[in-house]
């Protein structure tokens, strides 16, 4: 079975981890700071923004960076700093939300389908294989227009599309670690399921899926920017990244600036978490090691 | 080998029936219908028997699972219906639509195939000096930037401020393949820059693999050149996975291309999907939707095959 | 006789021959425009798909580059947005009801058959025929009978006199179709045969859409060739101009007025005839009462909806339909709103309520040109205290909710169908569908001001009466009318002869392509 079925390359076997001394590098540190600081930035926005995001100010519309606005303000005069800000807040918040909820779900169907296996797994599986048939941007688009652009649908709707490939990864790497002997002693020594699945296979298991979760984080950013893009995202005020840059591509002919700043805050966020993603599978990944 | 096979065939099948069911049913109960876009739209100002005859005429007034069974024995027929606003067979238009999408994407797949494999051998080849990292960081620049923030800085840079190819649009390739290539390259190229991080990366992992084992040592000790070593031997075996891979990204390719439409103009399947929504053409939503998940299931079937035959020990899983 | 009492009676003889009696046809209008540069192609950048080409229904703007240059109607408005005669040479008005229209000889259909009264019948006919589903269909239930004494004259009696019956013969969805043609199978769905100044001789649905010259045509036009190609986004549109791959683009957005205004080489066509409003349903409490719905008024700042939602280039509704350049406008009843937040308040309190008690709903399409003065009117009415709920909806989802009526606000545009003001019938009357009627407003004086303005000729019991009409509507406040929001279409500098139709006409104008030509540097 395809463990990986993102876009992005992994190994098909996962190896059990063993914590190695020095697994921290320039690769991963630089990114993983890159991404601290988006957080970090999200998490305060309304203390570090200075303006609010939303104040219109017709009189100074499309302004070159100053003292008073930092990287300048859009078309309505509204400062891009602070909305840069407030927009890191909802675009975090979307990505994680919705990464959290298929970790979570896909962890949760994959582990159990892989270790009780039987018509548990085939139904579950199943179902899985189903939600990834349907081609994902339709899905969205499907999801959204029943249920209404909001802040919470797009959550779900990614929520929702990433699910299938946790929960992929945690079938394959229950199915390799099942029978290993950590987790037949835990049984034989007679623990109940719940606790063999928490203590023994769950740990073994983490790898991969940490891995996932930063490229998932990178992936659900960029869905719900396209998502806005195509107008089905949180309708505005609630400005996401990816809904600044819809709505000042439109003004490209008054001034390309008010789009250029967010453009370059997605792309280097989502880079900054591929990178991530890329340097913790090196770190966790034996094989490779002494290959970066 | 083929008791497996004809499972998953079977899977797939009873999956496609499903997830067409599913959005038969759940279209339905979206709000709005196609009667007031027939009758005007915007400025129509229609009665309610107006509206109440065009329901009737669409068939839209009787009870859901009379239509659905229509609908399966339509489908069983191979009739996709017809428009409900144009009243045009949704067949013909379907595969035009279609064919013009692919005409993005196989382009795009192409390009990122190609490439992306020549840039993961040399950034395998150079690992070490300061190419490999370039390499790799430009092609994964291509995976992080959105679509629709490389699209329209491409059309600034080639129509706009270059004037030398069109900002958008198409060209039908029978009336004019020069004009057409100049339609497509932008538009492909927005579509390939993801995919090709992906096969480089691949591509470049794959061959670090191969590289140190017996085998290429043996064939360099053999005599062969740096070419031949890596073209007959290592490729080969490099080139497995990747292609696996490659099946996935034709199907992560049509969520790119939605925006890639609408950016470029281009009037591909999935432009033809957003309208229809949005006017609520009941047939061509279904029909689309059931095209557009054959497909998908089709590519993870065949990559399943792929890896059934590549490794054994999923055949008898 | 006296020299002076001569020419007297001179002067008066001549200026009562140069008066047109009523009903006489008018003076023949001007010339359509001669063509500076006889031949060329142009190349215009649609909004969205033609969609379809029956002539009879209704696929909005966009459809009409096609149909407006293919097909003709009996009478055509002129530059000056007057009616005027097209495929009707000359008409009179021998009774109130009773019209004779005279037709232009020959002229034929693009496949060579004669246009006769005949075909006019049938034209009639088609659009009254309930399985056409015709946009005009209701419209034409106003009509008594029309007959065709001899092949090129029409006598069409109405069952009441109408003030607007000749302007609804120029309106696009009564085009003129070839009987002939129909009878043995044409399909209009997917070709159009007319008798206008350009053939459709081809299309590629969703690509592009050609026009070519018809040299039989009876306003025969500058250009060889119009190729017509939809861009569905604003973006890809405006790149198609800016990047030489179109001549000519409609529905340019407010965005790139300004940039397209400094730019040279380009030039701007714009008008103001569509217009923003927020519908109210007059059956949900608190919006029964009329009071609220007034302070609602008073609490919008039209200037600043259209200096955020438009960039200033929208101009402010303070009243209802009637503009400042229409005979109708009266200042005193034709403008009565004004950003006044006391007022608002002051009226709430009559209605026995604080602005904290009032809850509301109201919701919006995505598109930007309802999103943006949606949200800042969501603002201002927030900002006053009010409780308001806003939601996104969908295009489909608005067109049905116009319908049924089930919303409490919901922000809308429209396009009055003509300049006359018995455009108040369509919006506010009773029956008028789903404007009014889908939320059962309904005002008896109102409803019989609008039928006597509907039937009465002379223009200043006219004005009278929907200066009346004026007075109740500010009283019912059905509506929160908020601006006239720009419509603009851009062009290279090359392109000439395209002028805008003034007034509410102006969306009209890409059905006259005929008027263009290209100007050779």
């Amino acid at each position: 079975m395809l463990s990986s079925t993102l876009g992005y390359a992994t190994d098909n076997a996962p190896a059990p981890v063993r914590v190695r001394r020095r697994w921290w590098s320039a690769k991963l540190l630089i990114p993983a700071a890159v991404v601290v600081v988006v957080a970090i930035v999200a998490l305060t926005a309304p203390l570090i923004s200075r303006y609010d995001p939303d104040e219109i100010n017709p009189a100074i519309r499309a302004a070159l960076p100053s003292r008073a606005h930092p990287l300048g303000t859009d078309e309505y005069g509204r400062d891009i700093t602070s909305r840069l800000a407030y927009g890191a807040r909802i675009s975090m918040s979307v990505s994680v939300a919705s990464v959290v909820i298929a970790l979570t779900a896909g962890t949760l169907v994959g582990m159990s389908s892989g270790y009780f296996g039987g018509s548990l797994e085939l139904v579950l599986m199943r179902l899985v294989d189903g939600l990834l048939a349907f081609p994902p941007i339709l899905l969205a688009l499907f999801v959204i227009t029943f249920l209404g652009p909001s802040l919470i649908n797009v959550i779900l709707v990614i929520g929702l599309l990433y699910t299938p490939r946790f929960a992929r990864i945690a079938h394959g790497a229950t199915l390799a670690v099942r029978e290993t002997e950590y987790v037949m002693a835990a049984h034989a020594t007679g623990a109940t399921h719940t606790r063999t699945l928490r203590r023994a296979v769950l740990p073994n298991i983490a790898a991969p899926l940490f891995v996932q979760t930063s490229l998932g984080l990178g992936q659900a950013m960029l869905l719900e920017a396209g998502l806005s893009f195509l107008g089905l995202g949180a309708p505005p005020p609630a400005a996401s990244w990816g809904r600044m840059i819809e709505q000042s591509s439109r003004f490209m002919s008054l001034s390309p600036w008010p789009v250029l700043w967010p453009s370059v805050v997605v792309s280097t966020t989502v880079l900054a978490l591929n990178l991530l993603g890329d340097a913790m599978r090196d770190a966790l990944d034996p094989r490779l090691r002494g290959r970066t | 080998m083929r008791a497996y096979l004809v499972r998953r065939f079977i899977t797939a099948a009873v999956l496609l029936w499903v997830v067409a069911s599913v959005v038969f049913f759940s279209i339905y109960l979206l709000p709005g219908d196609p009667a007031h876009t027939i009758l005007g739209g915007m400025d129509a100002n229609p009665t309610p028997e107006q509206l109440r005859a065009v329901r009737q005429k669409l068939g839209l007034d009787r009870p859901i699972f009379v239509r659905y069974l229509d609908w399966i024995g339509a489908m069983g027929r191979g009739d996709l219906g017809r428009s409900l606003i144009t009243d045009r067979p949704v067949a013909s238009d379907l595969l035009t639509r279609l064919m013009r999408t692919l005409q993005l994407i196989v382009p795009a797949i192409a390009t990122a195939t190609v490439v992306g494999t020549a840039a993961g051998v040399f950034a395998a080849r150079r690992r070490g000096t300061i190419f490999d990292p370039l390499a790799t960081g430009s092609t994964l620049l291509g995976f992080s930037v959105p679509v629709f923030v490389a699209g329209p800085i491409l059309v600034y840079v080639f129509a706009l401020w270059l004037r030398v190819l069109p900002s958008g649009g198409y060209t039908n390739i029978h009336e004019s393949p020069a004009r057409f290539l100049a339609h497509v390259i932008l538009p492909a190229l927005t579509l390939a820059a993801a995919p090709m991080a992906t096969t480089m990366r691949m591509t470049r992992s794959a061959v670090l693999e191969q590289l140190p084992q017996d085998y290429v040592r043996t064939a360099r000790s053999k005599g062969l050149g740096e070419r031949g070593v890596l073209g007959h031997h290592v490729l080969r075996n490099a080139y497995l996975p990747v292609l696996t891979i490659l099946g996935l990204q034709v199907g992560a390719m049509f969520a790119g291309s939605v925006i890639v439409e609408v950016i470029f103009n281009w009037p591909g399947m999935n432009t033809y999907l957003l309208q229809a929504i949005g006017v609520r053409d009941y047939p061509v939503i279904q029909a689309v939707v059931l095209v557009a998940s054959a497909i998908f299931v089709s590519v993870n079937f065949l990559t399943d095959v792929g890896y059934a035959v590549l490794d054994p020990r999923i055949r008898y899983g | 006789m006296p020299p002076r009492a001569i020419l007297i009676g001179i002067m008066l003889t001549v200026v009562l021959l140069g008066v047109p009696a009523l009903g006489q046809s008018p003076q023949p209008g001007q010339p359509a425009g001669s063509c500076g540069v006889r031949g060329g192609v142009f190349k215009f950048g649609l909004a969205r798909d033609a969609v379809g080409l029956d002539p009879h229904l209704n696929y909005g703007v966009t459809s009409w580059s096609v149909q407006g240059n293919v097909y003709d109607t009996l009478l055509q408005y002129d530059r000056q947005g007057n009616i005027g005669p097209a495929l009707a040479e000359s008409w009179t008005q021998p009774q109130p009801t009773r019209y004779v229209f005279r037709l232009r000889r020959g002229v034929r259909f693009h496949d060579g058959a004669p246009f006769t009264a005949a075909d006019v019948l049938y034209t009639f006919q088609r659009i009254r025929d309930p399985n056409t589903r015709a946009y005009r269909q209701r419209d034409l239930d106003a009509l008594e009978d029309v007959t065709a004494p001899d092949p090129y004259t029409v006598e069409v009696r109405l069952k009441n006199p109408s003030a607007t019956f000749l302007d609804m013969l120029g309106r696009p969805e009564m085009y003129i179709v070839s009987r002939r043609w129909a009878e043995a199978g044409g399909d209009f769905r997917r070709t159009a045969v007319g008798t206008g100044p350009f053939r459709l001789t081809g299309y590629e649905f969703g690509v592009r859409y050609i026009l070519e010259r018809n040299p039989t045509a009876w306003s025969p036009p500058c250009l060889d060739r119009v190729e017509l190609y939809p861009y569905q986004d604003d973006r890809a549109r405006v790149n198609a101009l800016k990047s030489g791959q179109v001549d000519m683009i409609e529905y340019l957005p407010w965005q790139d007025v300004e940039h397209f205004f400094r730019e040279p080489g380009y030039k701007v066509y714009r008008g103001r005839e569509l217009f923003n409003l927020v519908r109210l349903n007059t059956t949900r409490p608190p919006l029964n009462n009329p009071k609220v719905r007034q302070a609602l008024n008073f609490a919008v700042n039209r200037q600043s909806v259209g200096i955020v939602a438009f960039g200033g280039q929208a101009q402010p509704n303070e009243g209802f339909l009637i503009r400042q350049d229409s005979w109708a406008y009266n200042p005193q009843t034709s403008r009565v709103w004004k950003y006044d937040p006391e007022r608002a308040v002051a009226l709430l309190r009559e209605a026995g309520m604080q602005p904290q008690d009032v809850r509301l709903t109201f919701e919006s399409t995505p598109l930007s040109v309802h999103l943006d003065s949606a949200q800042v009117i969501l603002q201002q009415l927030r900002a006053l205290g009010m409780q308001v709920e806003f939601r996104v909806i969908e295009l489909a989802v608005l067109l049905q909710k116009r319908a049924n009526g089930d919303y409490m606000m919901v922000m809308d545009g429209l396009s009055a169908p003509w300049g006359d003001p018995d455009a108040y019938y369509v919006y506010f009357h009773s029956t008028g569908t789903q404007h009014a009627a889908a939320v059962r407003f309904k005002n008896e004086r109102l409803d019989q001001l609008l039928d006597e303005g509907r039937r009465a000729v002379d223009q200043t019991r006219r004005k009278a009466i929907y200066n009346d009409v004026e007075r109740i509507l500010a009283q019912e406040a059905p509506w929160i009318f908020v601006l006239w929001r720009p419509q603009a279409e851009v062009g290279r500098n090359h392109l000439k002869g395209y002028v805008r139709l003034p007034g509410v006409l102006g969306t009209a104008t890409t059905g006259f392509f005929e008027r263009l030509w290209i100007e050779r540097p």
